[in-house]
């Protein structure tokens, strides 16, 4: 916990936008591959793999409350919060925010990006300062192109993650129904 | 009784966002307005960076496609620049007989006639032929526009060669560029959306990666189709024996990126010259014909595969963009206008697209709280 204080107060001393030009001097490219290594998209990946996903991959410094994305914007591609913490937010009708999930370091999110265009569900803001790691869609097709091989492997981990999640979705949407059926409310 | 009322008072407040934004508008024209002025002093600079990128772009996907069989980027550059080398000096070596053939036949012509006998020949021609070119005003009229076509020709055909010769040096740093945009050009790329602050960094990826894909798709695409026109051009030409069919040919090749009036252009040089060699009817109708079954075959079998549909333009936007290139720059005005405003067209509408779908605005509301 206060290794993770101490990241987070590191960051604030890194101004955004030079963060993002300077990033080189200021963090380990190797750190990202360790990173990469945590996620379950790159469990299977040896190193000189994952040094070729580092290769397309950006890394981001967001000051807190900075928004990532917003709700019905084009997705292009996931995050990974490498430091820090983000939420992700409904925008409600009288323009205020609700707030449906927090996302440590170590968890991604807008994986389905990846995939196509479609709009994005949800807002998300980063809660502290965070540095996080894109992977978008053009950088994605790129390496399917170039290296066949690799972006299969890839592929296939994305299909087994959406696969995982679609499986709890479908866990939770049967203990729901199950729930409504108890109360009456849906009788077939 | 009437009270007393004070006399009313109008105030009008501006925003002062809107006068900050009146004066970073001011200032962006200012600097775009000095931008311009340097361009004259840059335009060799320009050039070679434009000619590099034009090629890196038609030779990055041979290169990716030999890196997806398992060379390495570096080996698959230095293998197309091999055989780029090995293709280039088998056509020097062929079509040199015929060029310095053509050439000297050009300078030949040029030393016993003038532009004016030239001139002069074409227009004996014509009026033998062409029955209502017979009223002395409309014979006026012709010669001075024929006088002027011949001019313009020569001298963008005198200045290009000049312009080829003395530009040697920079072929060198063109293949030392287009090798490194070859290598590195992903860096480039790279750097450019990385040094976006957070508010454009997904816009910019995403429009920088459209802009790049159509456009290469485009330049691409009238590369092929100008090689393919201007190869099938000479071939015409030879077989029907026109002088100089090679340049003639080559500059069909060329036009054909103007859509509309490029075929035509082609079409009048190559009829011009025909006529100035062998002044008949017949020869005209069989350029005519040759130049119309070209035309057939890249409707039909070429530009449909190979031409992006989405940028093409509105033949109105065709006249205009060319009037205005051939005002600021003359003969090579008209030939780049439409690429260049095609090139705009694809940018413009990206990053409309961009605008459109990025709520920026918001961003910038609640950035400032």
């Amino acid at each position: 916990m206060n290794s993770k204080n101490g990241t987070s107060k590191s960051i604030k001393m890194v101004d955004s936008f030079w963060g993002n030009v300077f990033k080189k001097h200021s963090s380990g490219e190797d750190d990202i591959v360790s990173t990469l290594k945590l996620i379950p998209l790159f469990h299977d990946m040896t190193i000189p793999e994952l040094k070729e996903f580092r290769k397309i991959i950006h890394r981001r410094i967001f000051k807190e409350n900075e928004p990532i994305f917003w709700e019905g914007e084009p997705g292009v591609g996931m995050y990974i919060v490498k430091a820090g913490s983000v939420g992700i937010y409904k925008i409600t009708s009288d323009r205020g925010k609700k707030e449906i999930a927090v996302l440590n370091a170590g968890e991604f999110f807008g994986e389905l990006a990846l995939l196509d265009e479609s709009p994005r569900s949800a807002t998300c803001i980063a809660r502290e300062n965070s540095e996080i790691i894109g992977l978008f869609r053009p950088d994605l097709f790129n390496i399917i192109a170039k290296k066949p091989r690799l972006g299969n492997k890839f592929l296939l981990q994305l299909a087994a993650v959406i696969g995982e999640r679609l499986k709890a979705t479908n866990k939770e949407m049967y203990a729901l129904r199950a729930k409504l059926e108890q109360a009456d409310i849906i009788i077939s | 009784m009437k009270s007393y009322r004070p006399p009313r008072s109008f105030t009008i407040s501006l925003d002062d966002r809107f006068f900050i934004r009146i004066i970073r508008i001011i200032f962006f024209l200012v600097s775009f307005f000095l931008l311009l002025q340097l361009v004259p002093l840059l335009n060799r600079v320009f050039a070679t960076l434009i000619a590099a990128i034009l090629i890196t772009t038609v030779l990055d996907p041979i290169v990716s496609s030999l890196e997806n069989n398992g060379v390495n980027r570096i080996g698959g550059i230095l293998l197309v620049f091999l055989s780029i080398s090995i293709l280039l000096t088998f056509a020097v070596q062929a079509a040199s007989p015929l060029v310095t053939e053509q050439i000297d036949a050009l300078s030949l012509s040029l030393q016993d006639e003038s532009p004016a006998k030239m001139v002069d020949n074409v227009k004996r021609a014509l009026f033998e032929n062409v029955p209502f070119l017979r009223s002395p005003q409309v014979q006026v009229e012709v010669s001075a526009k024929l006088e002027m076509f011949v001019n313009a020709v020569m001298n963008a055909s005198f200045s290009t060669a000049l312009t080829l010769i003395t530009s040697f040096p920079y072929l060198i740093i063109i293949a030392f560029s287009v090798f490194f945009f070859l290598k590195d050009g992903w860096i480039i790329k790279r750097a450019l959306i990385e040094s976006m602050p957070n508010r454009y960094f997904e816009i910019s990826l995403i429009v920088i990666h459209k802009m790049t894909e159509q456009l290469g798709r485009y330049i691409r695409g009238q590369l092929v189709v100008s090689g393919i026109i201007g190869s099938l051009s000479i071939f015409a030409l030879t077989i029907l024996d026109i002088p100089y069919s090679f340049f003639i040919g080559a500059l069909a090749g060329l036009a054909n990126m103007i859509p509309y009036f490029g075929p035509l252009l082609g079409f009048f040089l190559a009829a011009a010259v025909a006529l100035l060699h062998e002044p008949s009817f017949s020869i005209v109708m069989a350029v005519a014909g040759a130049f119309a079954t070209i035309q057939l075959i890249d409707n039909i079998l070429v530009s449909p595969y190979v031409v992006s549909r989405s940028v093409e333009l509105h033949p109105l936007a065709v006249i205009i963009v060319i009037l205005i290139g051939t005002a600021l720059l003359g003969l090579w005005g008209a030939l780049l206008a439409v690429p260049v405003a095609s090139i705009l067209k694809v940018t413009f509408s990206s990053m409309r697209w961009g605008l459109e779908n990025y709520r920026l605005k918001e961003r910038t509301r609640f950035e400032s709280g």
